[in-house]
């Protein structure tokens, strides 16, 4: 499924912000952050794009501007790591079931039960 | 005609077992059960196969079959779930859009690298810890990326109800991983050093 934002995408933001995003460390959370933005953490546009960001992760923005809100992860250095957080523990939902899968002897056996059926 | 309906069933529901099989998987919590309740679900939906609609979501009408039988398991009482009121009042702190692991985290791993550290066991200790209400709705977004409408049918809830069991369900999944974290020294005062 299409759905989820590209990951990639972040990557590439992280190489636009000269990889001060990207370590994980010592990130500038002082107020008035240079993202281009005219607003300090805290302000009605983090807040609002704070509480889209499930909706804009599970592409259901629904009415709201995808454009806008996109653009606000992508430049603000406060909320950008929000969006790696949850995408951080995603991918740790999805790593650890990625080798489930059901015994060969499985479909087999269905097969079986449904002439019998 | 027989023929036709057992061709037509292992054309359009069999490749899904998969996914049937890793949603009572997390359901069950056990691969024994898992196992019987796929052989349970494939069984009743072959005997129902004449209220399939061809060409609407295989997978999702299985996933309902399936998960309606492990509801009727547990009532039961072959597993006993954590009972969620979903009428609760909301928690001002632990609702607040502002995740509180956020503040938690935030001197030390921003962007929740530690997540990456926790090993797969853990991983799915702590999902199946999870009320079933919380763990279908997480399951089924997070890992089957179906949408919120697909979930609200699913589950028969609406949509808002989806979006609050996926905002609670992630919540204690993330703090239960986060404690994990802390309590194995993979998050600490210590900085992390890369591997």
């Amino acid at each position: 499924m299409s759905r989820k934002p590209d990951m990639g995408f972040f990557h590439r933001l992280k190489r636009m912000f000269g990889g001060k995003a990207s370590s994980g460390h010592g990130h500038d959370h002082t107020p008035g952050h240079d993202c281009g933005h005219e607003h300090e953490h805290g302000s009605t546009a983090c807040q609002e794009a704070v509480s889209l960001l499930y909706d804009y992760l599970d592409g259901e923005l629904r009415g709201v501007s995808e454009e806008r809100v996109k653009a606000h992860f992508e430049l603000c250095r406060m909320c950008h790591p929000h969006v790696r957080f949850e995408e951080s523990f995603r991918a740790a939902l999805k790593r650890a079931t990625a080798g489930e899968a059901p015994p060969p002897e499985l479909k087999d056996h269905l097969l079986d039960l449904l002439k019998e059926a | 005609m027989d023929a036709d309906k057992r061709a037509s069933f292992e054309r359009e529901a069999l490749p899904h077992m998969d996914a049937v099989y890793r949603f009572a998987l997390r359901l069950t919590g056990s691969a024994d059960q898992a196992q019987d309740l796929v052989q349970d679900t494939f069984l009743r939906a072959f005997r129902s196969w004449d209220q399939y609609t061809p060409g609407t979501q295989c997978k999702s009408w299985l996933f309902t079959i399936c998960r309606n039988l492990y509801l009727r398991q547990r009532e039961r009482g072959q597993r006993h779930d954590e009972i969620v009121d979903e009428n609760a009042p909301r928690d001002q702190g632990s609702e607040s859009p502002v995740n509180p692991l956020w503040s938690a985290v935030e001197g030390t791993d921003p962007e929740g690298e530690f997540f990456a550290s926790i090993v797969d066991a853990e991983v799915l200790k702590a999902i199946d810890a999870l009320p079933e209400e919380y763990r279908t709705a997480v399951v089924l977004s997070d890992l089957e990326g179906m949408s919120y409408d697909e979930i609200a049918a699913l589950v028969d809830v609406p949509v808002g109800t989806v979006k609050s069991r996926l905002f609670r369900g992630r919540r204690r999944l993330q703090q239960a991983l986060y404690e994990y974290a802390v309590e194995t020294g993979v998050l600490g005062a210590s900085p992390r050093t890369d591997e």
